[in-house]
């Protein structure tokens, strides 16, 4: 019964991944896009959101060949114990550093939107408190919360298309006018947004289907968010003017629905984000699991929640230290080359010497 | 296994060894053949109980004692079914001679334990057995509906306190031999007699062997109602939501069985158990099956709306008037701003000192007899409403919010139900009036991951949300049609999910004749 | 145990501050501001904030409204020397209006709006407009019929949107404009009369950030109808006679139910020329000659050369104010971003060959003949 509460289901899986990866950079992603990619931004999405499906095949393919080992215990199964172990802590530091920065952001943009005289810790702190708790009750748990919350994403859709009756279209004319690498360096910058799908390295074990099974919900979630990130950046950069506007907004989702108002109430953003809040929350509980999760497995432990707390800790003192948005773009600059380490350059190895020393789970068929 | 280490974090072993105690059949005392004895037995016993009475038999073969307790045996049934047939026949076989149901018993033991039944001993000298016959004193009240659980359409009938009655009322309602009975014994020094009512062909096996588990790990010397037995089985008692939906109608249990749910009764309650239960079932009312299934969703989706404003509206107002007046349209700003503007307090105060004040009120009014009750309702909610106002304490806007808010929270068909939502919104109202709507997201936000982690006997508290299933929303936030109910619902995990095929055959059998 | 020490540090918190409440009570509420230059160059700035009386009996409060004004050397500093003299937080998150006076506009009005799309609790959905002389003395009047000021100058607007006489804009949906180096914005255009009142003289029009000049109401329309958009009614009255004696009778009033634009930018050896074809469906109003089923054909033609001339005269005006109302720079953007690579980014707008083209088509005359 114990493995009961750890069961995720494929259509779960869908909305974990989507949960994962729409996060805090939502708010800023158009703006960032925009800086380099003009109007051609939302190419540059599409292009990440095909990336990252690449790298999603590489993991699908890893988790493959191991289909009731997590990552976690993939890599002291491969490299040994020693360098296993050693990875297991590197991924669990990758995740708490990439955690915070989440956090950091968030109570950055909190700070500046809605609660400029709250102490930052404050609202760190109160989302920790949500994130330790909606992780503390297991998988299957998380899984459920985040599918419950999934329609609001659906209703920030719906309040960025209300804009879109104002927009002038043709500010995103003309499209291609930007040269390759000038898109795809945009695309650099949207695909961190889309990171997230390395959850699926951690809980495939868990997940009640098929390989093929679990490839199509996470191809579909990804789909999701792509299109999902297209059109919200293709939602701002034809209500913004492109070269000037949008660079001076930061947020700028936030801003487009600033002004509306309806019979009953003004200040959508308000609002819009209050619900964006729970979407972030469900991608920082994330980032705690795995970070848990991984410091649970290094001290061989079965419960990661005993860790919750301790992560959480970390991530508010690591959260703490970026000051301002210089900080950011410097923690950013560090995390832009561990990203790739992390997320796909040793799932690939890891793939690569499966296969080479043909190393592979026994499946026990029943 | 989990289940249970939810409420059993120790190992039971205290109540593995207390078992045996509570096992009457355990205990023996054979019947001693002089009556001395027997009669010595039962004093001890008793204590000298002075509604003990032992009277000494003497009709022509036969002599022996009648023991009963004087103030649980109806005296005319002894006259009438006891002392009146064994005087009037000659027949020295007693068996024979007593018409009405009688058991025979050669343990003391158990006859002390049916003696607090109502039943009337009969020892004849010389026998090593005694005849138990049931003429206990009823007292019951009579079958009517129950004033917690009123509906406009439908069946009036409720529970009583007397369990036989109660199991009799569902026996009458579904006459299928799969219905089961199962009495169970709970406590261990007084015993309470709770019986476990299910369709033998729906309910769900692993639950009742949960159910019994559950139920034979309780160790208590009593359990008195129906509150301790649902503290003492439920899943999480940390958690203001009530995980057990508890009844008493019969209509409904009646309904809930059909879903293979799992109903308890308790001897001297007038209501019911039900598990496994889900979040929704607590919005659900008999009146929206027997309604217009339009009509019957309507109402449903109005309840379901009422939580979010029973738990919300106040947070939001003190969000609104605290932090963010700028998400107020133009037309509301001045009349809001000129309703509040002299109020002394801040708008938590304010909200708190109302909120408090009407379940105070309601408080007050709801254990005094229903002619002060009124009283109070008119003084409590005319008087100070007004004169609140009226002194400048509290806004009119307040006082708008909080009335809403008790008339949505009253709306819940469940008292049970209905307290948690009251009890969640303070704490909503503290997030809010520090936070803004930044903590009424957080709010609710832990509100939802903890119905997502709660589970009630191994069924998702938060079924058909969260996991989601589609097909069970027909009867959630609306009520589909009765013949579109084709499956049961998952929650109640039911052995048969198939409810019928085709429930309005005659349509297509019309169809197929052309 | 946990718990406790969780429900303890959450009590905490609630207990030390509430750091960013600001009490609606508190809130002074600015409904309108004015910007003008002094003469001193100094920067003068104009608020009306609403009074509410104690309602005497009726459940609805009357307010009215009281006007301060200071100077400094920006908005905020003059903000701050205007809170000095009020009691409570002066509060520009339910503003409605920004006007400007006719000085500080033929300069740049960019940098006076920085700071209400700086700070986030600052409404977008206020409305800009243009007064001639000075904002702050719009302020001043005292209508008789409505007792603020800012309700009132608001309605006017709202009448004027509704007769397509002003564009529905908010400093929203101008940002993006007024950023936008391929157009520029109209305002609405105010004056005060003498009789304390108000009045919309149609459009300001202006040239990047400055303001360059007006168009009156009747053009206004037909400049908004050219941009393609209409508001809830459109009207016009021409002259369509010479020959009656009673002036009264040679003319014709008609409201414009629906309108067909077409914007054609095309680009010949360098040379930008713009072709606008405007077809409008008419509803005649007033025309005490009569018997317009006879005469509709002269009608139509004589209404589609009359304004076929205006909007001429509209274009003109444009061009001479260099103000490219109609997003021609955009267009060349999107469409030929070559050619605006070489163009004069400035000045492209005075070079544009116009050819507009309205035609009318009486589609109905009421329930008379």
């Amino acid at each position: 019964m114990e493995k009961d509460k750890n069961k995720v289901t494929n259509k779960q899986l869908i909305f974990m991944i989507i949960q994962a990866q729409i996060g805090v950079g939502i708010l800023s992603l158009p703006h960032d896009v925009a800086l380099v990619a003009k109007q051609d931004g939302w190419i540059s999405t599409l292009i990440a959101g095909a990336i990252s499906q690449v790298i999603i095949l590489i993991i699908w393919g890893l988790c493959r060949r191991f289909p009731s080992f997590s990552l976690y215990q993939i890599l002291p199964h491969l490299f040994g114990t020693v360098i296993g172990k050693f990875l297991t802590l590197s991924y669990s530091l990758y995740f708490m550093v990439t955690g915070s920065l989440v956090l950091a952001r968030y109570s950055d943009i909190i700070d500046k939107w809605i609660l400029p005289r709250t102490p930052n810790w404050i609202t760190m702190v109160l989302v920790l408190i949500t994130c330790i708790y909606i992780v503390s009750a297991g998988l299957t748990s998380i899984a459920r919360f985040y599918v419950l919350v999934s329609p609001i994403l659906f209703l920030l859709l719906l309040l960025i298309s209300y804009s879109m009756k104002d927009a002038n279209f043709l500010y995103i004319l003309p499209i291609g006018s930007h040269n390759i690498s000038t898109i795809l360096k945009g695309s650099k910058e949207a695909a961190f947004s889309m990171l997230g799908f390395e959850l699926f390295l951690f809980i495939h074990p868990f997940v009640q289907t098929s390989s093929k099974g679990k490839l199509k919900s996470i191809t579909t979630a990804n789909i999701f968010v792509t299109v999902f990130y297209t059109f919200m950046v293709f939602a701002s950069l034809v209500y913004f003017e492109t070269n000037a506007d949008i660079a001076l907004t930061p947020e700028p989702l936030l801003y487009m629905i600033k002004a509306y108002s309806f019979q009953v109430l003004e200040r959508t953003d308000l609002f819009f984000l209050s619900l964006w809040l729970i979407i972030v929350a469900t991608s920082i509980a994330n980032w705690l699991f795995l970070s848990a999760l991984g410091l649970a497995n290094l001290g061989r432990k079965k419960k990661y929640t005993a860790f919750l707390p301790l992560v959480a800790g970390f991530y508010l003192v690591l959260a703490l230290i970026p000051d301002q948005e210089k900080d950011f773009e410097s923690f950013n600059q560090f995390l832009g080359p561990t990203h790739y380490i992390f997320i796909v350059i040793i799932p690939f190895v890891l793939l690569l010497l499966s296969i080479v020393l043909s190393k592979k789970e026994e499946v026990n068929k029943v | 296994m989990k289940l249970t280490s939810l409420i059993f974090k120790r190992p039971n072993n205290r109540d593995i060894k207390q078992r045996p105690s509570k096992q009457d059949s355990q205990a023996f005392q054979e019947v001693f053949d002089t009556i001395d004895g027997n009669t010595s037995f039962f004093k001890k016993a008793f204590s000298g109980s002075d509604d003990l009475k032992i009277n000494t038999l003497n009709v022509r073969a036969l002599s022996g004692i009648l023991i009963f307790l004087d103030t649980m045996a109806d005296k005319e049934k002894i006259q009438k079914d006891i002392l009146k047939p064994v005087m009037e026949s000659d027949d020295t076989h007693l068996d024979d001679v007593l018409n009405s149901t009688f058991q025979i018993s050669g343990n003391l033991y158990q006859a002390q334990q049916e003696l607090l039944n109502g039943v009337c001993i009969l020892i004849l000298n010389g026998k090593q057995s005694c005849y138990m016959l049931d003429v206990s004193l009823s007292k019951d009240r009579q079958v009517q509906e129950p004033n917690n659980e009123q509906v406009i359409q439908g069946s009036h009938e409720g529970f009583v306190e007397n369990l036989m009655t109660n199991l009799h009322l569902i026996r009458k309602a579904i006459k299928t031999p799969n219905l089961k009975l199962e009495h169970l014994k709970v406590g261990d020094q007084i015993q309470s007699k709770v019986s476990l009512v299910y369709r033998e062909d729906l309910a769900n096996k692993e639950l009742i062997k949960e159910f019994k588990r559950r139920i034979d790990g309780i160790s208590i010397d009593y359990v008195p109602s129906f509150g301790y037995l649902q503290e003492l089985i439920e899943d999480s008692t940390w958690s203001p939501f009530p995980q057990i939906l508890y009844t008493e109608r019969v209509d409904r249990v009646v309904g809930h069985l059909n879903e293979g749910r799992v109903a308890i009764f308790i001897e001297g309650n007038p209501s019911c158990l039900l598990i496994p239960i889900t979040f929704f079932s607590f919005f659900h009312s008999p009146d929206d099956y027997n309604s217009r299934w339009i009509i019957g969703s309507f109402v449903r989706s109005l309840r379901l709306f009422s939580i979010v404003i029973a738990v919300n509206l106040p947070a939001v107002y003190i969000a609104v008037i605290g932090f963010h007046f700028e998400v107020l349209p133009d037309e509301l700003v001045l009349p809001v701003i000129s309703s509040i503007r002299n109020i002394p307090f801040p708008p938590l105060i304010e909200a708190l000192v109302m909120e408090l004040t009407i379940e105070l009120i309601r408080e007050a009014g709801v254990r005094l007899p229903s002619r002060i009750g009124q009283t109070i309702g008119i003084v409590g909610g005319l008087v100070i409403g007004d004169a609140v106002v009226r002194a400048g304490l509290i806004s009119n806007t307040m006082i708008v919010v909080v009335a809403i808010t008790a008339v949505a929270a009253y709306s819940i068909p469940t008292s049970a139900m209905s307290d948690a939502v009251r009890f969640l919104r303070f704490i909503l109202m503290l997030l809010a009036s520090t936070f803004g709507f930044v903590g009424i997201a957080f709010g609710t936000m832990l509100i939802l991951a903890h119905l997502c982690r709660l589970e009630s006997f191994g069924t998702p508290y938060f079924t058909p949300w969260a996991p989601f299933h589609l097909k069970d929303l027909k009867d959630t936030f609306i009520r589909l049609p009765i013949w579109k109910f084709n499956t049961r619902p998952f929650d109640s995990k039911s052995t048969n999910p198939d409810r019928q095929s085709l429930a309005r055959g005659w349509k297509f059998n019309g169809k197929r004749q052309k | 145990m946990k718990r406790k020490l969780t429900t303890l540090f959450l009590l905490c918190i609630m207990l030390t501050a509430c750091w960013d409440q600001h009490l609606m009570k508190n809130a002074i509420l600015v409904q309108i501001l004015s910007y003008d230059l002094s003469e001193d160059e100094e920067f003068l700035l104009g608020v009306s904030i609403p009074i509410i009386e104690e309602p005497s009996g009726g459940p609805q409060a009357l307010v009215k409204s009281e006007i301060f004004s200071a100077k400094g050397l920006t908005p905020r500093e003059s903000r701050k020397n205007i809170a000095r003299e009020i009691s409570g937080n002066l509060d520009t998150s339910k503003n409605k209006l920004i006007l400007f006076g006719e000085q500080i506009a033929v300069n740049d009005i960019y940098p006076t709006l920085d700071v209400i799309w700086r700070d986030p609790r600052n409404s977008l959905g206020a409305t800009l407009g243009i007064v001639e002389g000075r904002a702050v003395d719009l302020l001043n009047i005292k209508p008789k019929h409505q007792s603020n000021v800012s309700e009132y100058i608001q309605d006017a607007l709202t009448s004027a949107e509704e007769n397509t006489i002003i564009p529905n804009e908010t400093i929203q949906t101008l940002a993006s404009e007024l950023l936008d180096p391929g157009e520029d914005i109209v305002l609405p255009h105010l004056k005060r009369n003498d009789k304390n009142s108000a009045v919309v003289v149609g459009l300001a029009l202006l040239d990047e950030r400055k303001y360059a000049g007006s168009l009156p109401p009747q053009d206004s329309t037909l400049l908004l109808l050219m941009k393609n958009k209409k508001g809830k009614f459109a009207r016009f009255t021409t002259k369509v006679n010479d020959e009656e004696k009673f002036t009264i009778n040679n003319y014709i009033s008609f409201n414009v139910q629906h309108i067909k634009r077409k914007l054609k930018v095309q680009v010949k050896n360098g040379l930008v020329s713009v072709k606008l074809d405007l077809k409008l469906k008419v509803n005649i109003e007033e025309y005490p000659k009569g018997d317009v089923p006879n005469q509709i054909n002269r009608l139509n033609k004589v209404l589609s050369e009359e304004l076929t001339n205006d909007a001429d005269r509209v274009v003109k005006t444009l061009q001479q104010l260099n103000c490219d109302a109609f997003g021609i720079g955009r267009r060349l953007m999107a469409f030929h971003p070559n050619i605006w690579e070489k163009l004069d980014k400035q000045n492209y707008f005075k070079n544009i060959e116009f050819t507009t083209n309205v035609n009318v088509d009486i589609s109905s005359h009421g329930i008379v003949m």
